[in-house]
């Protein structure tokens, strides 16, 4: 039995995982291209002349956002200035192989790239870091640093704003793992659309209602270069918890990703509770909650030999440095 | 300071862990031996559900039971079907014509407000609770016939037994279902919503497992409460609370 496409009528060949609607090829990409033309318009994403730097993984996501982008400037004429912005992370066997096809996208988009590693800013790799912290908590470094390291590539690149390929699912996930830990702070910002303050190059994400599978999908339908294969050191992730719980949500309720975003924005912070101040960092000068960044004190703990010192709660680091101290104190006398 | 010297305050007594708990805690502070005691005037409100699941009352005698068997208790208990909800805008008229005739409003120790139930009534609120979202439909059931209780016996507190882990699976609900705008109200531990009752979630700040092992502790055996069959079995409420004890037992602290 042919199904039509509730657009047009020919043949449908998919059924949309968001509201369910079966549509032919063509009508799909012109409903995924047009609402993420409308989450743009809508929300003020950019302004003309403006220089762009699209965070580039060679992932699906930053894959299609890079597709997407040129399609939509192009078509719509937002009169942007595209360019790719990559991070090496220094993982062996997963992003050298990605960011071939970074490359492979520079030249099939024809954007200029910029490829940014961990061991020229920080001194340090991924494998390396992994090496001395272990299998877990290595996401916590990884995305502190990757923030920076996005922040100080689009500042070199002389760029306006940095996009990046977030999806709803990535989102809706964030939603629920602040939620579970208790981190107001980031439960506060972690639904905005545009985020970034005075003087830090703000960063958007274009694709916030859109759908991962729907990216899959469109990523499959228009035979786009992109890399597959997840990192290897997340299959410890506190996040997986989030991703295995909001997989079986969709599976009772598609719509349900969708919903926990918007319950993210609708959540109101009572008054009195004791917000993070923002400050800059003595040492890199960088935005920050403390005297130092965070990354400033990563670092810090990797290059001791104790890389614990940045994981976990402020006052337990205050006990270790305490110790630490007083086991000198002892050791001199 | 909530409650106050001979303050009425009803108690909901499920049967559950959480409520043994709270009877328990509550019974404590009627200790004349008692460091602080407890000078409010409780009344045990047991919402029976045995004809909705069919188990006939096996789990009213056993709460009665637990009731009976915990010392220092006052034993003053009313008894209402959790079907009378469906009685409508009528429900708070029916409760205080039956408290009349019964002598409830006396202070006698145990009401029995069955002939408030029918069976058109019981078919009708075993067909609602078997649908999706029964769950949510049977906390407002209890909560409107707690406040109709309460308007009727001069009470202007309620203590409800449900734990942290409850309110964590149901916050963890409403943000999957959008109503995330919500649930400062719906984690508080005095919900004031309603403009003459008042209604304290006293044991929020106990898991589940804790209420278990308090009670192994005092010797209190745990009782099996019976669920209405859902179709289908899989619903948003039942993930969430599978999805929050399952994280809990890796981080005690979720």
């Amino acid at each position: 039995m042919v199904v039509p496409c509730v657009e047009c009528g020919e043949k449908a060949i998919l059924k949309r995982p968001k509201n369910g609607k079966k549509l032919c090829k063509d009508c799909f990409y012109s409903v995924f291209e047009d609402e993420i033309h409308q989450t743009i318009t809508q929300n003020n994403l950019f302004a003309r002349g403006e220089s762009i730097a699209i965070g580039a993984s060679g992932g699906k996501d930053s894959t299609v956002l890079a597709h997407i982008m040129k399609t939509l400037n192009d078509r719509h004429d937002y009169g942007l200035n595209l360019v790719l912005l990559s991070i090496d992370e220094g993982i062996s066997g997963y992003r050298d192989d990605s960011l071939e096809t970074v490359k492979r996208n520079q030249i099939q988009y024809d954007l200029p790239l910029k490829i940014l590693s961990y061991n020229d800013l920080y001194g340090w790799t991924m494998d390396a870091i992994v090496k001395q912290i272990g299998m877990k908590n290595n996401c916590t470094f990884c995305g502190v640093f990757r923030r920076q390291a996005l922040d100080r590539g689009a500042a070199l690149l002389k760029c306006d704003k940095i996009v990046t390929g977030h999806n709803a699912d990535d989102i809706a996930e964030t939603v629920i793992m602040n939620m579970l830990r208790g981190d107001i702070a980031r439960l506060g910002r972690c639904t905005a659309i545009t985020t970034g303050s005075e003087g830090m190059i703000s960063r958007s994400k274009p694709f916030k209602y859109t759908y991962e599978k729907e990216i899959v999908m469109y990523a499959h339908f228009k035979k786009l270069d992109y890399f597959t294969t997840e990192c290897i050191y997340s299959p410890n992730a506190y996040r997986g918890h989030a991703r295995v719980f909001l997989k079986d949500l969709e599976r009772i309720r598609p719509r349900a990703i969708l919903d926990v975003i918007k319950s993210g924005e609708d959540l109101a912070i009572k008054d009195d509770v004791k917000m993070p101040t923002q400050m800059t960092c003595v040492r890199c000068g960088y935005i920050s909650s403390g005297e130092l960044c965070k990354a400033c004190i990563m670092l810090d703990g990797l290059n001791r030999g104790k890389p614990q010192l940045s994981i976990g709660k402020a006052t337990k680091r205050k006990q270790i440095l305490k110790a630490e101290a007083a086991g000198a104190v002892t050791e001199m006398f | 300071k909530i409650l106050y010297p001979g303050e009425p305050v009803l108690l909901d007594i499920t049967g559950s862990p959480s409520s043994l708990t709270l009877l328990r805690l509550m019974a404590s502070g009627y200790d004349k031996a008692s460091h602080k005691r407890i000078t409010a005037t409780p009344i045990i409100v047991i919402i029976d559900e045995s004809r909705v699941c069919e188990v006939g009352e096996s789990v009213v005698t056993e709460v009665l039971r637990v009731v009976e068997e915990t010392p220092h208790m006052p034993r003053r208990v009313v008894i209402v079907p959790l079907e009378a909800v469906f009685l409508g805008e009528t429900l708070e008229a029916e409760i205080r014509k039956l408290l009349n005739a019964t002598g409830g409003n006396d202070g006698n120790s145990i009401v029995d407000l069955s002939e408030l139930s029918s069976p058109e009534l019981v078919s009708q609120t075993r067909e609602v609770l078997l649908k999706p979202g029964g769950d949510e439909v049977r906390g407002s059931m209890k909560r409107r016939i707690l406040t109709a209780l309460a308007r009727n016996l001069d009470c202007s507190k309620v203590m409800l037994p449900s734990t942290s882990s409850e309110f964590a699976a149901k916050l963890l609900e409403s943000v999957a279902t959008g109503r995330g705008s919500g649930i400062s109200f719906q984690c508080n531990y005095l919900d004031a919503r309603s403009r003459e009752v008042t209604f304290i979630n006293c044991m929020r700040e106990f898991t589940l497992k804790e209420c278990v092992y308090y009670l192994r502790c005092q010797g209190v055996p745990l009782l099996t409460l019976p669920q209405p069959q859902q179709h289908p079995p899989s619903t948003i409420a039942q993930l969430a609370e599978s999805f929050i004890t399952g994280l809990q037992s890796e981080f005690p602290s979720t």
